[in-house]
């Protein structure tokens, strides 16, 4: 057991893996409050498509994830002129359905051309962090800094045009331009957790542990800490079962995507218990009243 | 190379009546959906249907099964979830991905060769048999009836569900059966176009045809005329090309084609 602690395999996918966390927590926090969850899950979707297309060039993967992250997202702001919720369902749709026909004819012609066959593909979309290398390692740090840096000096503007985009814009916050910005980081944060831990956790990632910290408490500063602990929490007992679990057949995805469901369901029941004794107490209270 | 002359090849002509039934049922489908604003179940239903066609294989038995019983297990979950859409969304994305992990497990576990699990993922319409056919057709006619019985109570609560409520539509139970119908429409239309391109049809063709009409009928009608449209083009195509698969044409087209439907849209209200 303690030669496994000591590998290098190890100690990267810890490590990845908890920026990875700490970082879709963070970014996944604006996600909820903004309901992008389709957006961000057609982002994922897209790197995979950008991914395809760098394999099939020779390229490094995370270029070609963020050119395409960034042309949907410029494609996005263009099409949703007016930021209404319905109309920009449809605009992601399509967005999407085309990026995943790129992703498709991509991967085709990468079959074709080389023996490694379509299995690298599902590889991208089932992720990599047991064999997280240097390079990657690397660039998902100083993509986590840049990244988390800019949402520092956006905190409060963003948190405020998140909340209520009316009023932010009334008092002058440039709305439209944290849009795009928030969109920008949302896409560097997929294009990266992608390469780290692939297209399935790091949407998993993104919304469940955000979800869940936002059925928790309402306070914005509380659930973003909560978010980053639940997402690290996922992560390593993710981590933790498939390199000394006992069953070394079952793989890291399946453990975090069950975690990160059963914790957003949990989340969801408490909410709803709680939503239902509050409906019921201020009847106590009148009753009261009257009673007096 | 004329297309009367390909016709003549069986497995074409299995391939065009199998997705010209498909895209007819999800050209409706997608119109509500779009409606509904549930373009993301859309896409997370096929998805869905993926975990349960591994599933299905790891267990022996035919993919029809685990895509039915999984896309129609979380078609009543996504009923549960309501119809708020800041909760709804963020759930349906996350049954989502456990299904899909699901599906990871169940293929970690499968020592055969998975290519009929990829199939699935991709499509394989220049290949299917004349049983995947007639069930094909005989799922699509069952659902477009289906849509047809309750297409009235349906387009009513779709537009305005608060009114549908007062007046007695029980929109709870209308939506559930809704949600069923997608699922058969996906589980069917994954069977033969891949769960990719079922997405395409669903959204596709209803959202150019939305921004041409505002009458339900001519919607409906100008969706499925595109659908076929683009499954036919998309078929032909890829059978010149040979290499290129066909959920890229179909991608394509309909991406193609709603991006000129929106800059005329605007070149219209421009011109007011």
């Amino acid at each position: 057991m303690e030669e496994i602690i000591k590998s290098e395999l190890f100690r990267n996918a810890l490590l990845g893996g908890s920026l990875t966390a700490i970082l879709c927590a963070a970014v996944g926090y604006f996600m909820v409050l903004r309901t992008l969850a389709f957006a961000s899950e057609a982002l994922t979707d897209i790197g995979f498509a950008g991914a395809t297309g760098s394999v099939l060039l020779g390229w490094n993967p995370f270029w070609g994830m963020i050119g395409l992250s960034f042309l949907a997202v410029v494609a996005l702001g263009t099409l949703n002129t007016n930021n209404k919720l319905k109309g920009r369902d449809v605009d992601v749709g399509m967005v999407l359905s085309f990026a995943l026909g790129l992703g498709v004819l991509f991967l085709s012609l990468y079959a074709k051309s080389s023996a490694s066959h379509a299995s690298s593909g599902v590889r991208i979309l089932f992720g990599s962090l047991m064999s997280l290398t240097g390079p990657v390692l690397r660039l998902l740090i100083i993509v986590a800094i840049a990244v988390l840096l800019v949402l520092v000096l956006i905190f409060r503007p963003l948190l405020f045009a998140s909340v209520d985009p009316n009023c932010a814009r009334a008092k002058g916050v440039p709305t439209k331009a944290l849009d795009y910005v928030y969109l920008v980081l949302l896409a560097a944060t997929t294009a990266v957790s992608i390469q780290a831990i692939g297209v399935l956790l790091a949407f998993s990632l993104i919304s469940a542990p955000a979800g869940a910290a936002q059925k928790l408490t309402r306070n914005p500063a509380l659930a973003l800490l909560v978010a980053v602990l639940l997402g690290l929490g996922i992560t390593w007992s993710g981590i933790l079962l498939s390199f000394l679990g006992p069953w070394k057949k079952i793989p890291l995805g399946f453990y975090i995507t069950s975690f990160s469901a059963l914790i957003y369901g949990l989340a969801l029941i408490r909410d709803q218990l709680r939503t239902r004794s509050k409906l019921e107490a201020p009847h106590h209270h009148e009753r009261e009243i009257n009673a007096v | 190379m004329d297309f009367i002359a390909l016709l003549h090849y069986a497995f074409l002509q299995n391939a065009i009546s199998a997705s010209c039934a498909v895209a007819a049922c999800s050209a409706v489908i997608g119109y509500f959906l779009i409606g509904r604003g549930l373009t993301f179940a859309g896409h997370a239903l096929p998805n869905i249907g993926f975990a349960g066609a591994a599933g299905a294989v790891l267990l022996g038995v035919s993919p029809v099964f685990g895509l039915f019983s999984f896309t129609i297990g979380a078609a009543l979950v996504f009923a549960f979830l309501g119809n708020e859409v800041h909760d709804r969304d963020l759930g349906i994305g996350i049954v989502m991905t456990f299904c899909l992990g699901l599906g990871l497990f169940f293929l970690a576990f499968y020592s055969g060769y998975a290519e009929r699990v990829y199939g699935i993922l991709f499509g394989t319409i220049l290949g299917i048999s004349d049983a995947e056919v007639r069930l094909t057709l005989i799922s699509s006619v069952i659902t477009l009836v289906g849509v047809a019985v309750i297409f009235r109570p349906l387009l009513f609560s779709t537009a305005d569900a608060g009114s549908a409520l007062a007046r007695g539509v029980p929109i709870h139970f209308v939506a559930t059966i809704f949600l069923i119908l997608t699922a058969v429409t996906v589980s069917l239309a994954v069977q033969v176009t891949g769960s990719l391109l079922v997405f395409t049809l669903l959204v596709g063709p209803a959202a150019t045809a939305r921004t041409f009409s505002r009458h339900p009928a001519v919607v409906v009608g100008l969706a499925v005329i595109l659908a076929e449209a683009y499954v036919i083009i998309g078929i032909f195509l890829a059978v010149v090309t040979k290499t290129i698969p066909v959920s890229f044409f179909v991608a394509a087209l309909s991406f193609g084609a709603y991006l000129a439907s929106r800059l005329l849209q605007k070149g219209k209200i421009w011109k007011r």
